[in-house]
């Protein structure tokens, strides 16, 4: 075991619970795998729930943890290796958006030109064959793209679309960069798949469901999006809604977003204002205050 | 102050955060404002487990252990209990960028612009001096709505 436990075969160990949270029995096993081979180092027997309950959630902290490291490892070899880049992104956006290498090229070549901007931006129309619909712009400009289906999001179809006739963009640079090193950005997705499916298999999909998994991920940055949103997981929340109540309409939130839009500051005010006040009825509170 | 009371109140401020975070990526969310309703309601707590705990003494500036726990681009909510457990302070903290760092205490009614070296001053000398010695809870409980990033 001496052996074994050297910083080089870290990645060998895995921790494996048989049992659900809830369960009155399960069991933690520690493995390593050390060439192709599987040995059990421990092998132990919890029982009672709450036992049950907390190891379990242990297991799901420390392989997320591991989750963690890894993708942290696997984004800096992935970004050193210029496989990241904002090029690569946009390259990647332009042979969805036309399968066509002659309008590929087009796309390419016109990156920078404000003849495609969303101010000249005129309608989208179907061609004949359907796969295929046309931009159209003012002075006559049309590119012709792909309306493919976009089955894992790809930057075709209406997605494409949508970004076209809604998107705010001053040349084609700007439509195919939105989106670079987000949770939106498929190569990063890609990158961090390993990390992904290896805590997948080990925790299954009710732990990636447990807000101890979700929480840590989304606590942890990867270029511009968090692991929780790259890995498509709902934001968990850690703050519950005993005690509060929820507005009928939606006039004061429509008005505070309208304020924090404009002023953050002045908008953060106003929602702390709202707040106090929501309650200041059965208090005797000062009157409202905003420094600075 | 009763720390369910302070949890309300800073529930409320981090329910609607999420609700405009919400709001960008989702459009059709709607933006139906939380409020603070029973004040008498059962608070069961954070789970602990979930959250960064440190002490501070009246000389540490508080500003400089939340903002280096809470990153860039994150919301939390900080739990500040003074040694003789007689005070619960809870404080909403919205790290957006480097010029836009925000504070509010929503039962006092106060927004504090950390960012600004008044603000900061203030907000240390309020927090910082509760007691000899505060127990500070840090959740981080998500990300700041995007479109105020500057």
């Amino acid at each position: 075991m001496r052996k074994l436990a050297t910083p080089g075969n870290q990645v060998n160990f895995s921790i494996q619970t048989f049992g659900k949270i809830g369960d009155e029995q399960a069991n933690i096993v520690l493995n390593i795998n050390s060439n192709g081979h599987n040995h059990t180092l421990l092998s132990t027997l919890i029982e009672g729930q709450s036992d049950v309950t907390y190891c379990i959630e242990q297991s799901y902290k420390m392989a997320t943890q591991k989750c963690i490291h890894d993708a942290k490892v696997d984004f800096r070899k992935y970004s050193e290796g210029g496989d990241l880049s904002l090029d690569s992104y946009i390259l990647s956006k332009i042979q969805c958006m036309s399968d066509d290498k002659e309008m590929q090229k087009t796309l390419e070549h016109s990156l920078e030109s404000s003849k495609y901007s969303s101010d000249n931006f005129l309608k989208c129309t179907p061609n004949k064959d359907n796969s295929t619909f046309t931009a159209h712009f003012r002075n006559g400009e049309t590119l012709v793209l792909s309306n493919r289906l976009p089955t894992n999001g790809e930057f075709r179809g209406d997605n494409l679309k949508e970004a076209l006739t809604n998107g705010t963009y001053s040349n084609l640079q700007e439509l195919t960069s939105r989106g670079h090193l987000t949770h939106e950005d498929s190569m990063l997705e890609y990158a961090l798949a390993a990390p992904k499916l290896n805590l997948l298999s080990t925790i299954e999909p009710q732990g990636m469901k447990h807000s101890i998994t979700s929480q840590l991920l989304h606590n942890t940055p990867v270029a511009n999006t968090t692991l929780g949103k790259l890995f498509g997981l709902p934001e968990p929340s850690i703050v519950s809604t005993d005690g509060l109540q929820q507005c009928q309409t939606t006039t004061k939130g429509v008005r505070i977003q309208k304020a924090l839009t404009e002023d953050t500051q002045a908008g953060l005010a106003q929602l702390t204002a709202e707040i106090h006040n929501s309650k200041a009825s059965s208090h005797s509170f000062g009157g409202f205050r905003l420094f600075s | 102050m009763k720390a369910q009371e302070a949890i309300a109140y800073a529930s409320a401020i981090d329910k609607n955060l999420q609700l405009f975070a919400d709001k960008e990526t989702v459009p059709s969310t709607e933006l139906k404002l939380w409020e603070v309703g029973d004040l008498n309601h059962q608070y069961h707590g954070f789970d602990e487990t979930l959250g960064t705990h440190f002490e501070i003494a009246s000389k540490d500036k508080l500003t400089d252990k939340l903002l280096g726990t809470v990153p860039e681009g994150q919301r939390a909510i900080v739990l500040i209990d003074s040694s003789n457990n007689l005070d619960c302070t809870v404080i909403n903290l919205l790290n957006i960028n480097k010029t836009q760092i925000f504070a509010i205490n929503a039962h006092q009614n106060n927004v504090y612009s950390l960012s600004t070296i008044e603000d900061k001053a203030i907000f240390n000398k309020r927090y910082n001096s509760l007691n000899n010695l505060n127990k500070v809870s840090v959740y981080i409980t998500g990300g700041t709505p995007q479109r105020y990033q500057s």
